[in-house]
């Protein structure tokens, strides 16, 4: 029987989740294809932040509009994932302050409220900024978890029917002519293929959608921009902090749950390195110098970890030297475009813009496919984010901390958290207040089957420890509960180590090394778990 | 009060350096800390459990000769007998109350949390340990405390029955922990063990464990028993009607915390002084000799003795620094053996063999301590802060602790 579906969609970050939740609404029979887990590419390694679009206002007034729309939308569809902050744009001394008012200009032209304050208010508001500014502006941004975010998408994209396929690669585009007629998958659990078809093929797949599209045969010229990051073991600050002037290095800090983020540094890389993206001690100097004039506690602040992301900066269709770039949302229509029916892709833009790409996208294939249907992702809100938790009155569960951990995770969905045994509340993960009940939940409605998926979900293994005390506790949960053999289970505890050990090892100094050496004496010296007994691979 | 030596570090190789020294009539002071790795321990100390490739050693005094000339037993081997400082060490284990099992000829094996095997030195009396790898048992209880998470059973019994041998889960439900099990941060290994220690609650675990394991050859259960000394463990394996072994949690653990307790006492009782919370900041040095100490809660005092030990620990207790710019050793700033540039502190893979695992303190035979090349007259170095020791990879943490520890005591010994 041959598997048919009106949309197949390729890539299982922010942008392809949104798309198979729009697509799904819309009635299209969908099917969502990831060759690894949800989030595993750049929206997992993400700022985090739900720009108001003041970053942009000066640069590019159209997208900073966009920005502040799409901001007052995700406010309400996804209030679990946001954390409302406000942001500030502080001028240092070596900064013109004829920025200051240039941006105030443009925020107020593209409709994003933009307050001037003093430097003794900013130092009020948010002690931690640089002593020595001589001005600051306050701005709506906000923090924005991309996990759950996703995960949001992802689960009511499968309530409105939309099928979903993790570790599933697309190894072939399948043609008809000049047709797109289906894709061929790989599993990549067990190396099955199988072959899916459709009418319309959506290529959400971020900077790998370039070689999708290779796939298909047609050219979208995409300059992988590599973004390093830093991680600090607090949360510094209350407020998103960005330096007012030209978007340079490491001028925002990000507050993130318990923790903050300094980013970014930005450069090209070749396509050949983005599955293997390494922060370089460079990246890591850049960060923490230009960081430290931001907010100077940065400086001696201990680090968790540093990651990179690759964003897919879109070559400009009507410039053949492949120079001039795209900032906004590009949705290209290959039919138009290269004469290559069934096949749209949809790139470029900003992980906080992902509903409006994924209206976009969803939108031209409902015109292809002759389905007259309007959008209502802006107005429905995601799957936990029903009800404003803080008004409701859903009290408490367990105690009032381990409650507002979870529910800042997964909003209303807490309620689906069991307390059939009473033993729930305990604590896997105590960094980032993980109860056993979150973790069964993770297992039996999320359908995690290892550490980094759970990571994901829950943020298991993210705190300042780093899983040295939890992640053998959800491993031998995902073993207990998820029926995930002892030897399996036990193998991707050594790979789940070795993961943390990667992000680490750019910061490896101070206490990040001593974590890391205490991680080394429980697991492999008091355990006996290393890549000899439990090979990675 | 004026004494003889000052030991910088009260963890297991401060201790037993104290011990040693009280012991012969010395005045001693151990300034600690705070948190010894102990509460790390599996409830066996290893001498040397693999070699440098990773292989299993079987007799650990000869494969001493294998190590590279910078790890610490080659370091004193010329000076000493390592074999006798082995017999030594467990000597002074059993006066301080601490029954233990094995030698340095052959190590045995200890069980590891998750239920595998790993070559050890001695072992705790009640905690599993064997002379081979096939075990003795055809099928096993592996007795979980119900609600404890610090323990993988499944994992046990799975690694168990690669072994050959059948493994039964079972959750032990002790009433005394009921309250327990419904507070989050009540079941912890230490928390868990003061309620199991109690002489009320052993009769009625032991019922449990009993009921609960008809028909297998042995009882497993973590090492939630004993947080101060012997006698509750003892008691609990008279009243289990099957050889009953204890299993090494994660941490904090409990054989480790008791170790730790055991050795403090004893120190005391010989009539040293133990001074809990007391970091060291600084060592003044003046001509080639340590003339005295500051320390945090001792703001206006200068500390000083004839002799001192350093016995601060490895990075991650704080007896070696590495900061964004270099590797140093904070109190005296002594000569550190590591390597240059950040990015060769450390390998790709977290189980590659890790430089920075081996960064430390240099010393001399007499383990005198190193700085600007020349050797300190009064100041020794032990234990975990000594340079060219690998613990992890080696299995070597427990031994280099306390052979270092006696070889520095029975120097300063000597001397007089």
């Amino acid at each position: 029987m041959m598997e048919h579906y009106d949309v197949i969609i390729v890539g299982g970050g922010i942008t392809g989740a949104g798309t198979a939740r729009d697509c799904a609404m819309r009635g299209l029979s969908t099917l969502l294809v990831e060759r690894y887990d949800f989030t595993s590419g750049a929206t997992g390694r993400n700022h985090g932040l739900m720009h108001s679009g003041a970053r942009y206002a000066v640069t590019d007034n159209e997208s900073a509009a966009e920005c502040m729309r799409e901001n007052l939308i995700l406010r309400h569809i996804a209030r679990h994932c946001v954390e409302e902050t406000d942001g500030l744009f502080i001028s240092l001394p070596d900064d013109d302050l004829e920025y200051q008012s240039t941006l105030v200009a443009a925020c107020r032209r593209a409709g994003i409220r933009a307050d001037v304050i003093s430097p003794e208010e900013a130092k009020a508001i948010e002690p931690v900024v640089n002593p020595e500014l001589i001005g600051a502006v306050r701005v709506p941004d906000c923090s924005i978890d991309p996990f759950s975010l996703t995960t949001a998408n992802v689960i009511d994209a499968r309530r409105h029917g939309a099928r979903t396929l993790t570790y599933h690669e697309v190894v072939e585009v399948l043609l008809d002519g000049t047709r797109v007629v289906g894709v061929k998958l790989r599993d990549n659990n067990n190396g099955a293929l199988s072959t899916v078809y459709c009418d319309i093929l959506i290529n959400a797949a971020g900077i790998w959608g370039t070689l999708i599209a290779r796939m298909a045969g047609v050219k979208v010229g995409m300059l992988p921009a590599k973004g390093a990051l830093l991680i600090f073991a607090n949360r510094l600050n209350n407020m998103v902090i960005n330096r007012c002037r030209q978007p340079s290095n490491a001028d925002i800090l990000v507050p993130d749950d318990t923790v903050c983020v300094l980013g970014t540094t930005s450069n090209r890389v070749p396509l050949d390195t983005i599955d293997d993206m390494h922060v370089t001690p460079e990246e890591i100097d850049i960060l923490l110098r230009d960081g430290a004039h931001l907010v100077p506690r940065l400086a001696t602040a201990r680090i968790l970890r540093a990651y990179a992301g690759v964003r897919p900066l879109v070559a400009d269709d009507d410039d053949p030297t492949g120079r001039s770039i795209s900032r906004g949302i590009v949705l290209l229509d290959h039919a138009t475009r290269d004469g290559l029916d069934g096949f749209i892709t949809i790139t470029g833009g900003k992980m906080m813009t992902y509903r409006l790409m994924a209206e976009k996208a969803t939108s031209l294939a409902c015109q292809k496919l002759g389905r007259n249907v309007e959008c209502s992702t802006a107005s429905l809100p995601l799957p936990g984010s029903e009800v404003n938790l803080a008004d409701s009155g859903n009290g408490p569960r367990y105690t009032i901390t381990m409650n507002k951990a979870a529910q800042e995770r997964h909003g209303t969905l807490t309620a689906e958290i069991s307390e059939a045994t009473g033993m729930e509340n305990r604590l896997v993960c105590e960094c980032e207040r993980v109860t056993v009940g979150e973790v069964k939940f993770a297992i039996e409605k999320l359908g995690v089957r290892n550490l980094t998926n759970l990571r994901r979900r829950t943020r298991v293994g993210m705190g300042p420890c780093q899983g040295k005390m939890c992640a053998i506790r959800a491993a031998s949960l995902l073993c207990h509960n998820g029926g995930v053999d002892s030897r399996q289970s036990l193998a991707d505890l050594a790979r789940f180590v070795d993961e943390r050990w990667k992000g680490m090892r750019p910061v490896a100094w101070g206490s990040t090394l001593s974590e890391a050496q205490l991680t080394q004496m429980i697991y492999n010296g008091l355990c006996g778990i290393n890549d000899k007994n439990f090979p990675l691979k | 009060m004026r004494y003889d030596t000052i030991i910088i570090g009260g963890g297991l190789t401060g201790l037993t350096a104290g011990i040693a020294l009280a012991r012969a009539q010395r005045r001693v002071a151990i300034l600690a800390k705070g948190l010894s790795r102990l509460n790390l321990n599996s409830g066996s100390l290893d001498l040397l459990g693999y070699d440098p490739e990773g292989n299993e050693v079987e007799k650990p005094l000869d494969a001493i000769a294998r190590l590279d000339v910078s790890h610490p037993y080659r370091l004193i081997a010329g000076e000493a007998d390592l074999g006798q400082l082995a017999a030594q060490a467990r000597q002074l284990l059993s006066e301080a109350g601490v029954s233990t099992h094995g030698d340095a000829v052959a190590n045995h094996y200890r069980m590891t949390p998750i239920g595998t095997l790993k070559p050890s030195w001695l072992t705790l009396e009640g905690y599993a340990r064997y002379e081979s790898r096939k075990l003795p048992w055809r099928s096993v209880t592996v007795a979980n405390i119900k609600g404890y998470l610090d323990f993988p059973a499944d994992f046990v019994a799975g690694n168990l029955l690669e072994q050959g041998v059948t493994a039964r889960t079972v959750d032990i439900a002790v009433p005394e922990l009921e309250r327990h099990r419904y507070t989050p941060s009540e079941m912890r290994s230490t928390a868990i063990a003061t309620v199991l220690s109690r002489k009320s609650v052993i009769p009625s675990l032991a019922g449990l464990l009993n009921s609960n394991s008809a028909g297998s050859d042995a009882v497993l259960m973590p090492a939630l028993v004993g947080l101060a000394d012997e006698q509750a463990l003892s008691a609990l394996r008279s009243l289990v009607n099957k050889p009953l072994e204890l299993v090494a949690t994660m941490p904090p653990s409990v054989g480790g915390t008791r170790l730790h307790t055991q050795l403090r006492k004893h120190f005391i009782a010989l009539g040293g002084t133990f001074v809990l919370g007391s970091t060291v900041t600084a060592g003044s040095i003046a001509n080639g000799s340590v003339t005295g100490l500051r320390a945090k809660n001792f703001p206006d005092q200068v500390i000083a003795a004839d002799n001192y030990l350093l016995a601060s620990g490895s990075l991650s207790s704080g007896g070696i620094v590495a900061s964004y710019e270099r590797v140093y050793e904070p109190v005296f700033d002594l000569d550190v053996n590591c390597v240059t540039g950040r990015e060769q502190w450390n390998l790709a893979s977290v189980y590659d063999d890790q430089p920075y695992m081996r960064f430390g303190v240099v010393a001399d035979g007499h383990l005198r301590a190193v700085k600007d090349g020349k050797p300190i007259g009064n100041l020794r170095v032990a234990g975990s802060v000594l340079a060219g020791n690998n613990a992890v990879r080696l299995a070597s943490e427990g031994g280099v602790a306390m052979l270092t520890a006696l070889h520095a005591a029975n120097q300063l010994l000597a001397d007089k």
